[in-house]
Parts: C-alpha cells; sequence; structure tokens
C-alpha cells in the first residue's frame, strides 16, 4: 500500500507540473470551452491507446456478427425462430465486446484516473471569491483516547477566521470558517502541536486549480486530490480539506464537468475513429 | 451558509473515473444490445400484424404447397456421363444414392446450350425466344461490336460540366436484357420466400419476396467482365492479352512499386483510370511484403491473400471501393505478382450486386469478403498464362469454398420456401483441365497422367451434396441437384467467318485479318457474318446499320442455303470428321416476342469442335479449323443433344425426358402455385417422399 501511494504520489508531482503547464494556455479561456477542448484532446488520445491495446481483429469480428445478426433480423423478419436466435447472438457478441475491452480498460484506468483527478482540480469547484466564506476541515490522526493536540490557523493577508477552532473529539475533527480577502493562489499554515502544516488556498474568480483537501496517504484520495502533498502516515494531521462552493454552469459545474467530459470525449471519438481506422 | 463539512468539498466520482476509461467498451456493447432490443422488441411485437397481413393478402400461400422446402443444387455444367461413370465406379455414393433411391436424369438443355441462356430459361421457364439470351455476346446493331447480350451498363444520363469536371448527376443506368419473370418472383407474388444464389443472369437484381446474390455477367469494379493484373520484371511480348494486363515494373533493390488500376475516373471526362500505388519489398525467395493503402500485408509464395480492400480515390471524398486478392508467383529471378480482378466491395457495393441491397452487406458480415464478380474463377488468367494451374485450381477452391459458407446460412435461414445456389467451379475447371482427361488433346500433356482434377471436382461435389442432403432430411424438404449443361472435349474451333468467307458470303477490306469486333469486314459485300460462340447473323437491310439483305424471302432463302452448306462441314485434316451436325434456323426453333433478336443461324457442332476463339470476337482469319492448344479445353458450346445436363433429386421424379425449363413449372406446381401460362416448361411429376 505505502509503495503503491508513493508512486501514486509520485506520478502526482509529476503530473501536476506537466498538467499545469499544458493547461496554463486555458486559463484565459471560459471554463465550458477549455472542458471541450480538453474533451476532444482526450477523446483522441483514448481512441489512440484503445487501438493499440486491444485485440482490434477480434473486435472487428464480433462487430461484424452483430451486424450481421441486426441485419439478419432484417432480411429474415418473417421467420421468428431466425429473429429470435440473431437476438441472442447479438447479446451474446455484446458480452464478447465487453470482454474484449477489458484488456484496453485495464491499461487505460490507472493513466486516465490520474488524468480525471488533475481535471477535478480545474473543474470541479471554483475558488473562493473575496469575502467568500468556507469551512475548513482538519482530520487528526486517531490516536486512541489521546486528548486533540493544540491546533492553530496563522494568520495571514489570504484569509480570515470567522469562526474557531471548533474542536469535535469524537470525529478527531477541527473545523474553522474562514473568510477570503484577496486574490491568488495562498498558502494556509497551520501550527499542530509545534510542527507547522500548509494547505493551499485559491481565491479568485477566473478559471485556477483549485485543490479542495490535501490528503493523506489513502490510494483514492491520492487519485482524487493530486495537487498537495500528502500527509505522511506518522503525521498527526491527517487531511485538511476546504468547502469550496460548487461550479454553477450548465456544463461544467460539479459532477457536471464529467458527464460533459464522457460525452464529448465520446462524441469525437466517434467521430474520429474512421480516420485513425479503430473499432470500437 | 456554511456547507456541511461532512458533504462538501471532495468530489463525489470515485464511480465516474472509471466512466471514460470504460466508455468504449459500454457504449460499444450498449449500443449492440440496444439495437438487438429494440429490433428484436419491433419484429417480436410486429409479428403478428405482419403475420396477420400476410396471412390475407397470401392466404394461399403453402396451403395447396406439397413440400415445405425445395432445395436446387446448380452445380453448372456437371455432366451425366462423367457422373454416371464416377458413380459406376463408387467414387460419388450421396449422388449414387439418390440415382436409386430417388432421382437421376439427363436434363435437356437449350439450344444454344450456353450458361447464360440455360439458366434464363431455367429461371423463366420459357425458351429463348421469350427471354431474349441467346449467347454471352450479341452484335451492336449500329456498329456490329459485339457487346454483352445479358446487361445494359450506361453512365447517368446528365452530366455537370465544370472546366475539365464531370459531375454525373444520378445514378447509372444499368439494365437487365433478359426478359420474362423468374419463377421465384411468381412464388413471391404468392407469399412464399426465396433466397436466391449466383444464379447466371441476374445482374442487376429483381425485386421479389426474398434475398438474391447476382451471379455470372456482374462486372468488375472496371466495368469489365473480369480484368487480372499481372506485374512482372520480366518484358512480356504483350501487355495486353484477352481478359488482363500485363504490367512491367523495376525492380529497385528489393524494393518493386507500381500501380494497380482501378475504375475509370467518374468525375474527368478524359477517361483517365483511378490507380492505387503500392509497394512490394522481397523478404526472401518466398516472401515479401505489401504496403497498399493503409494495409501491410505479408505475402507468401504461391498463396492468395485474402480479400484485401482496395478504395480508389475519386476526389470530393468518394471513394471507389473494391477488393482484390495478391498472388505471389515469383521473387527470383524475376518477380512476378499476380492480381485478380478487383471486385466489387460487397460490404459496400458501387452497383447493386444483391436484392436487397443490405443483402451483400450481410453477407460480408456474416462470412467476410467474397467474390461478387460473375465469372470469378480466373480462367483468362490460365489461358494466358499469367496463372499456374494450380493457382487456378486453388482459386476455383477458395469460390466454392465461400459459395458454400452462403448456401448452408440460407439453408439455416429458409426453413420454409426456396433455396437456390449455383456453383460455377464445375464448370471453370471442366473447361480447362479436360486436357487431362483427353489423351487425343491438342493442349494434353503426359506429366499431368497422375492428376485428377475433374474426378476430385466430381467427389467434393458429392460430398457437398451430402452435406446438402444432411440439412434436407426429416423437414419435408425437396433437394435438386441440377446443371444446365454437360461437357465434352474442345479440340479445334472452326472459324466461322473464314467459312462464311470462303463461301462468298462476307468480304474483307484489303483481306486484313488482324483487326478484331468486325472491324475490318467490308460490309457492302458482307451478307453473314457471325459473332459470339454459336450464332450467325444475317446483315439484314433495315436492322443492320450497313444491311444489304432484303429482309424477306432473300433472307429466307439465304438462312436455308447457309444452312444446308454448313450442316455436315467436315474437317478436311481430320479425315474428314464431321464439324457440325445441325444449324437452326432461330425463326423455326424460338417462339416469343423476342425471336427476331437471335443469331438467325445457330451451329450445333459435334464433340470436339466449337466456334473458334476468333469467331467469338470477330476476326478473321486464314483458314477454318484452328487446333485449341490453350488450357480451355473441354467445352458444352456444341449440339445441345451431345451435352445435357444432370438431374438428381432425393424424390422420384416420373419424366422420361426432363427439360431445364420445365424444372420452374416443377417448382411452382410443388408449392401448389398455378403455372403461369405463358411457361414452355411443364411440371414435372414429383412422387411424395
Amino acid at each position: 500500500m505505502g509503495m503503491l501511494a508513493r508512486l501514486i504520489s509520485w506520478l502526482n508531482a509529476v503530473g501536476n507540473g506537466l498538467f499545469g503547464l499544458l493547461n496554463k494556455p486555458m486559463t484565459v479561456l471560459p471554463a465550458w470551452l477549455s472542458l471541450t477542448l480538453v474533451s476532444a484532446v482526450l477523446g483522441v488520445l483514448m481512441l489512440i491507446l484503445f487501438k493499440y491495446t486491444s485485440n482490434q481483429a477480434a473486435i472487428g469480428r464480433v462487430r461484424d456478427a452483430i451486424k450481421a445478426n441486426l441485419l439478419a433480423m432484417k432480411l429474415f423478419k418473417d421467420n421468428i425462430p431466425v429473429v429470435l436466435k440473431s437476438q441472442a447472438k447479438i447479446l451474446l457478441n455484446a458480452f464478447l465486446l465487453l470482454v474484449f475491452s477489458l484488456q484496453p480498460m485495464l491499461v487505460m484506468i490507472i493513466p486516465f484516473s490520474l488524468l480525471l483527478g488533475q481535471l477535478g482540480l480545474w473543474y470541479q469547484s471554483r475558488p473562493l471569491e473575496v469575502d467568500e466564506q468556507a469551512v475548513v476541515t482538519m482530520q487528526l490522526a486517531d490516536s486512541g483516547t489521546n486528548p486533540l493536540p493544540s491546533v492553530s490557523l496563522l494568520p495571514s493577508g489570504a484569509a480570515r477566521v470567522v469562526v474557531g477552532p471548533i474542536r469535535v473529539p469524537s470525529k478527531r475533527q477541527i473545523y474553522w470558517q474562514i473568510q477570503a480577502r484577496e486574490n491568488g493562489e495562498h498558502t494556509l499554515i497551520f501550527q499542530v502541536a509545534g510542527e507547522q502544516v500548509r494547505k493551499e488556498l485559491a481565491v479568485g474568480d477566473g478559471l485556477m486549480p483549485v485543490s479542495m483537501t490535501r490528503p493523506g496517504l489513502s490510494i483514492m484520495d491520492l487519485v482524487l486530490h493530486p495537487a498537495e502533498k500528502p500527509f505522511d502516515e506518522s503525521s498527526s494531521v491527517q487531511s485538511i480539506r476546504i468547502g469550496y462552493p460548487d461550479r454553477r454552469a450548465k456544463f461544467t459545474g460539479t459532477d457536471i464537468w464529467i458527464v460533459t467530459l464522457f460525452v464529448i470525449s465520446m462524441l469525437i471519438a466517434f467521430l474520429v475513429k474512421p480516420f485513425l481506422n479503430v473499432k470500437i | 451558509m456554511v456547507a456541511d463539512p461532512a458533504v462538501a468539498g471532495g468530489f463525489q466520482s470515485g464511480p465516474c473515473v472509471y466512466r471514460t476509461g470504460a466508455g468504449f467498451a459500454v457504449m460499444g456493447s450498449f449500443l449492440a444490445i440496444f439495437s438487438a432490443v429494440l429490433a428484436g422488441l419491433l419484429a417480436v411485437f410486429t409479428w403478428p400484424i405482419r403475420y396477420l397481413i400476410r396471412s390475407i393478402r397470401y392466404r394461399r400461400a403453402f396451403a395447396k404447397a406439397r413440400i415445405k422446402r425445395c432445395v436446387i443444387l446448380g452445380l453448372d455444367g456437371m455432366d451425366p456421363k462423367l457422373a454416371e461413370k464416377f458413380m459406376d465406379e463408387g467414387k460419388l455414393p450421396t449422388l449414387d444414392k439418390l440415382r436409386k433411391q430417388g432421382t437421376f436424369r439427363p436434363l435437356a438443355t437449350t439450344i444454344p446450350s450456353m450458361s447464360p441462356v440455360a439458366w434464363s430459361s431455367f429461371q423463366t421457364g420459357v425458351n429463348p425466344g421469350k427471354h431474349n439470351i441467346y449467347d454471352f455476346l450479341t452484335r451492336d446493331k449500329q456498329t456490329y461490336a459485339p457487346k454483352l447480350s445479358s446487361t445494359d451498363i450506361r453512365g447517368p444520363r446528365r452530366m455537370l460540366k465544370i472546366g475539365s469536371l464531370n459531375l454525373p448527376i444520378g445514378k447509372p443506368d444499368i439494365r437487365l436484357l433478359r426478359k420474362g419473370k423468374p419463377f421465384w418472383v411468381t412464388l413471391g407474388e404468392n407469399g412464399i420466400f426465396s433466397s436466391i444464389l449466383r444464379v447466371p443472369i441476374t445482374f442487376p437484381p429483381e425485386k421479389f419476396y426474398g434475398v438474391s446474390l447476382s451471379g455470372m455477367c456482374v462486372p468488375d469494379l472496371r466495368g469489365s467482365q473480369g480484368m487480372f493484373s499481372l506485374f512482372t520484371t520480366q518484358s512480356p511480348d504483350q501487355m495486353e492479352v484477352t481478359g488482363g494486363q500485363y504490367h512491367h515494373v523495376q525492380r529497385n533493390g528489393n524494393t518493386i512499386t507500381a500501380e494497380l488500376i482501378g475504375p475509370d475516373d467518374p468525375f474527368h471526362a478524359d477517361g483517365k483510370p483511378l490507380t492505387i500505388k503500392f509497394s512490394v519489398i522481397v523478404q526472401d525467395d518466398a516472401t515479401a511484403t505489401m504496403k497498399i493503402g493503409s494495409e501491410k500485408i505479408t505475402l507468401k509464395k504461391d498463396e492468395y491473400t485474402d480479400w484485401i480492400k482496395v478504395d480508389f480515390k475519386a476526389g470530393f471524398g468518394v471513394k471507389v471501393k473494391g477488393i482484390c486478392k495478391f498472388l505471389l508467383q515469383s521473387t527470383a529471378p524475376d518477380f512476378q505478382l499476380y492480381v485478380t480482378p478487383i471486385n466489387i466491395d460487397p460490404e459496400k457495393p458501387v452497383m447493386p450486386v444483391t436484392h436487397p441491397l443490405v443483402f451483400a452487406t450481410y453477407l460480408a458480415k456474416k462470412q467476410g469478403s467474397f467474390a461478387t464478380l460473375g465469372l470469378a474463377e480466373d480462367s483468362w488468367a490460365l489461358n494466358e498464362k499469367a496463372l499456374p494451374d494450380e493457382g487456378f485450381i486453388q482459386q476455383c477452391l477458395e469460390l466454392d469454398e465461400e459459395r458454400e459458407k452462403m448456401f448452408f446460412d440460407s439453408l439455416d435461414k429458409v426453413s420454409k420456401g426456396l433455396c437456390v445456389c449455383v456453383f460455377d467451379g464445375t464448370d471453370r475447371l471442366q473447361h480447362t483441365f479436360w486436357r487431362d482427361i483427353d489423351a487425343d488433346h491438342p493442349a494434353h500433356d503426359d506429366a499431368f497422367d497422375g492428376r485428377h482434377v475433374i474426378e476430385d471436382l466430381y467427389k467434393r461435389m458429392d460430398d457437398l451434396v451430402a452435406r446438402t442432403l444432411k440439412k434436407c432430411n426429416g423437414d419435408n424438404s425437396m433437394l435438386m441437384v441440377i446443371s444446365d449443361h454437360g461437357f465434352n472435349t474442345f479440340r479445334y474451333g472452326v472459324d466461322l467467318n473464314r467459312w462464311l468467307e470462303e463461301n462468298g458470303y462476307l468480304a474483307l477490306k484489303d483481306n486484313d485479318r488482324e483487326g478484331k469486333y468486325l472491324t475490318t469486314v467490308d460490309w457492302s459485300k458482307t451478307r453473314a457474318f457471325a459473332i459470339g460462340l454459336s450464332g450467325i447473323f444475317l446483315n439484314i437491310k433495315g436492322r443492320e446499320s450497313q444491311g444489304i439483305v432484303d429482309p424477306g424471302d432473300e433472307a429466307d432463302r439465304l438462312r436455308t442455303e447457309i444452312a444446308e452448306k454448313l450442316s455436315g462441314l467436315a474437317h478436311d485434316t481430320q479425315q474428314n470428321t464431321p464439324a457440325i451436325k445441325s444449324v437452326y434456323n432461330a425463326l423455326k426453333l424460338y417462339n416469343g416476342p423476342y425471336k427476331q433478336n437471335a443469331p438467325d443461324l445457330l451451329a450445333g457442332y459435334y464433340p470436339g469442335y466449337r466456334a473458334s476463339w476468333e469467331t467469338a470476337v470477330g476476326q478473321v482469319t486464314e483458314s477454318v479449323f484452328h487446333k485449341n492448344t490453350k488450357a480451355w479445353s473441354g467445352d458444352h458450346c456444341i449440339d445441345a443433344s451431345f451435352v445435357p445436363g444432370v438431374l438428381f433429386s432425393n424424390r422420384k421424379i416420373e419424366a422420361e425426358n426432363p427439360r431445364l425449363m420445365d424444372l420452374g413449372p416443377t417448382v411452382l406446381d410443388l408449392f401448389g402455385v398455378n403455372v403461369p401460362g405463358y411457361m414452355d416448361g411443364k411440371p414435372l411429376e414429383v412422387m411424395s417422399s
């Protein structure tokens, strides 16, 4: 687990640099347009990966069988046994198609999951606006019945503490309500039992990466929140989360962006596939 | 407003992460399942309505039928005498079983005994005077040039000219010149479904209740009846040969580059053909790699490739799609690559080769690409020595295999109705390997004495019949195994035009004997001429553009005179062996509205003789008789009495002299459908199983 988490963490660091660089020009575009462009590129990339990681000949044969059976249903439509047999064969071949798609799916899952994590930074939530408030949640390590350590959020020009810290020992969580004060990519610094820990804070009104959580060494959290260095297992802090507001947009808002990404990348892939000679 | 810290932050897209990666898998399968379910539901739920409509419309379908299904397996050219010989020798157990338990009879063919004529009579149940097909070729009444007798293909009527561009407006005009109505159309009108595969003279396909794939006379992508290509580093004597083209190529190190010639550019009036560049890199004596279009193919010596898709780009994003096979014949010392005629791609046909159109796509998806060319077995390549014997045999076997797949699929799909499938390999292999079984043939070679191509062919067909019979057992199916004609040897060609010239009926301009297609004939002094494989035409005023013979009494007298003189023509250098048995007057032989289109006279040759190769293409040579040294050594274009076909059946048929044209009426009768009065054929009496 530790090795894998560290590997993902390392890949995230590379991805952050690379994606930040590649996505820089996109920041001048509206979110919907940049997402459309990213989805189109992703669609083509997936298509190429699919082509070279799948058994194209077998997929071609299965697809031909499906089409043949669909046509058989039309050509011999008055012969009900033929229609039913063809239908059964189509279902069988559809299942085979799924089986043949497993290999490329397995190959694609890791890189594309990491990529989705990166995209989530940009399209999942919007940064805080100046004067807007949000809740910061710090999850502390579970150390039995020990009392919560002394924790404070150091003052900065980026945000001021409105409420907190509020301690919930039963959950080993500490909450602050903060108010953003200045546009930019800032860092919140916490003093935890003599140790300083940091969490990024995004304030602004344009398209910028928003890291909602600085995670611990959990695989899923690392995939979903790639922007910041994860906390060590030995650290007394296990995660810090900022409750950024949802993006309120038709196509790029919270949880909608992934649907948009899916639809556009699929559409582009289907449009481009004849030119790249890919069978899917 | 403070967001609930428990849910705020952390996008809830864990499962979503996998959505996109798995998208292709799910989408592909989903579309397939969705289409299947939708189509299936539609089929199932609309079935009662369709059943009701069909029941009302065709309430008498199958009501009087004595069979549930009729399967007709056409083995083009199967000869009754050879079949009998092999059966007697115990080599054809299934056909022998049919002979003993069902029926075996010689099946009277048409005059002339040629596939286009005979299969036309089979499908329409009428004599040629009613279906208008008398030969592969007929003459153009204006130019005297030979033209295909069964199909007329013309470009779109209107063209939009923009500079050098010619943009066709509308579809090409493709007409079937065969008249009459196939009996499966009549079956369809009575609610009986048919599957008709590769029956000759069915192009373009006609609409009816059923599916069909056209056979003989479907052109290749270049519009010809089959034009092979041979790419060679040798310098051939001539580049243009009958049925194909030689292409001289240069070898640059191990690489050969060349262009495959396709159809004429439809957008340019200059008639330049479209081409595809390809390159071959020789690996060693037995292998090479080829790049054509986006395909990279490994060529192995003496092995055909699969069908390769070739797309000819015609501009404006238009592609003319074809398929062909490649055969690497040698890499050293000379490179030689044979390419089959470019067939119309059945998956996306540029011309209709099936009814309905999607039936071609269905077959292509079901079994992969397959030959669509009418005369798919490239006997011209063998004749012109562009293909070795083994290469030709292999080609025939592969084509038969394709045919079998579609035939057995149709047997699975059509449980009630008619299934017809014609296999051509029997005809082509007997044409080309009769020299093996005729020791006196000019092309006979003792080196091949151990070879049994024709015997193996008959055994293979016996096995095909066995497998077909298995599919017919126990479901009230009637099986008929038929051929359109038999076979005999073809040792000498008779130049009818030379005979006409010697007898004062034909004159040449400046004694020019080089020109083909009757271009050297002096029409002002010519009263009769021959073209095609059996016909002599009179040069009649008002019918032919430069006619000189009065259509009335003079023409009648001339017909009689030529027929009398030509009958009994003897081969002077062969102990005066008679070459022609009878000469038939078409006006007396045929009846029907189209008999005027027939050749005026039809020569019925004795076995061993046939119209010469030169006569077929309208060339006049210096002698009447020519040794036939070509691989095409067997033939059936002789007097019909010598080459009847076969009729085998799994049921007893009470008829002494069944005729090919009786089969359509017999099938109609078996399904309880009234035989139309215009049919010349009569239903044969079939016993119950």
